[in-house]
């Protein structure tokens, strides 16, 4: 009897387990997942990726966390009086339907003070929180910057 | 008298035209000559090249390895100059990443003398430290050279070169914050003396293609 009620404690733990995965609906389809490889003793370092809203509603991401870093942001970039202004905002707004691409020279996360070197080939994994309280894990992939990354207002 | 006096006039005159032809003349060809070596380059480039090359007046910084790194350290090479912070997620690893791929294809032995260098100033001194900045720069290139020094002096800098830079709100919980700055390389001729701006995007092979047109042109 005792072992009975045990094991059916451990069958309702595995059950319960569980719904956290199953409750991680993936609200928003995200492409391009990457982290720029950087010096190993950067302070820093940018993350993009594209994120499509397929929902009918707005959502907006208003925090980004990850383990292996003390704290991640998200930032702006834009040009400004002769100088590149980085700038950490609110949230993030997908509009339903629409697409919004997190890019060098533009939108990125911001991870701040690395907890270990990433090399490239190396994949950490980001959670964005959105404003009804959901979350969602990315996988993001740390790459190699190439010199063609700077897209900001090419004219070519 | 009147009819003596008329040839030794018109003599006068005669010797100041000439004098004065002579002198226009020597005038003309010093800025011909200076023109030559001084004026807008005739090729189309992305670099804004000056028409005037500007000498820069004295400032007193450090490179990575605890050097002086003054007006006078820029003299007898090309040098590309960057300012921006190791704190930078984005501008200033692109750029670092686009003189990377430059430099594969200008030749820049660090045995040699005249070969160029590129400087990363760091605006940020005090969260860069040497260290910090040395490991910083040489992952994209061991030739690269990190600068920086007190604000003072990096100001001096900045200024006479139209280099704007300016620092973000601290975070109060994390005491983090961002520099905003601008985000041209500035050309520096062996002279010391301010040459060309190249504003972004960046390309490489752009860069290095104008930088040997404007080595050519004028000359080291």
């Amino acid at each position: 009897m005792l072992l009975s009620r045990h094991y059916l404690s451990l069958v309702a733990l595995c059950f319960f387990a569980f719904i956290p995965v199953l409750q991680a609906d993936e609200i928003l389809d995200i492409d391009d997942a990457w982290v720029a490889e950087a010096p190993p003793v950067a302070p820093v370092m940018g993350g993009y990726m594209k994120i499509e809203n397929e929902t009918d509603k707005l959502i907006s991401i208003t925090r980004a966390s990850c383990p292996d870093f003390e704290t991640v942001e998200i930032h702006e970039m834009s040009m400004s009086g002769g100088m590149m202004k980085m700038r950490e905002i609110e949230k993030l707004d997908i509009p339903a339907g629409g697409k919004v691409e997190l890019k060098p020279g533009g939108y990125h996360l911001m991870l701040i003070k690395p907890k270990q070197p990433f090399k490239k080939g190396d994949s950490l994994t980001v959670t964005l929180h959105t404003t009804d309280g959901q979350s969602q894990a990315v996988k993001m992939k740390v790459k190699e910057r190439k010199a063609s990354d700077d897209h900001q207002h090419h004219h070519h | 008298m009147q009819n003596r006096a008329k040839p030794k006039y018109t003599n006068a005159i005669l010797l100041t035209v000439a004098v004065l032809s002579l002198g226009l003349g020597y005038w003309f060809s010093q800025q011909y000559h200076a023109q030559s070596r001084d004026g807008a380059i005739p090729e189309e480039l992305e670099a804004t090249v000056l028409d005037k090359a500007r000498p820069l007046s004295p400032f007193t910084l450090h490179d990575h390895d605890n050097k002086p790194f003054s007006d006078q350290t820029l003299k007898g090479h090309w040098s590309f100059l960057f300012f921006g912070y190791t704190h930078c997620p984005d501008v200033c690893p692109i750029a670092l990443k686009v003189m990377e791929d430059a430099w594969k294809q200008i030749p820049h032995d660090p045995a040699d003398q005249a070969a160029p260098r590129l400087y990363f100033v760091s605006v940020d001194p005090d969260r860069d430290t040497t260290d910090l900045l040395k490991q910083y720069v040489r992952y994209f290139d061991p030739s690269f050279i990190g600068v920086t020094g007190e604000a003072d002096e990096i100001d001096k800098l900045t200024g006479q070169l139209g280099i704007l830079y300016g620092f973000e709100d601290k975070d109060p919980e994390t005491g983090n914050y961002n520099v905003n700055h601008s985000a041209q390389f500035i050309l520096v001729d062996p002279q010391g003396r301010m040459r060309a701006v190249i504003s972004p995007p960046h390309d490489p092979a752009t860069i290095a293609s104008n930088f040997q047109t404007i080595r050519e042109y004028y000359g080291d």
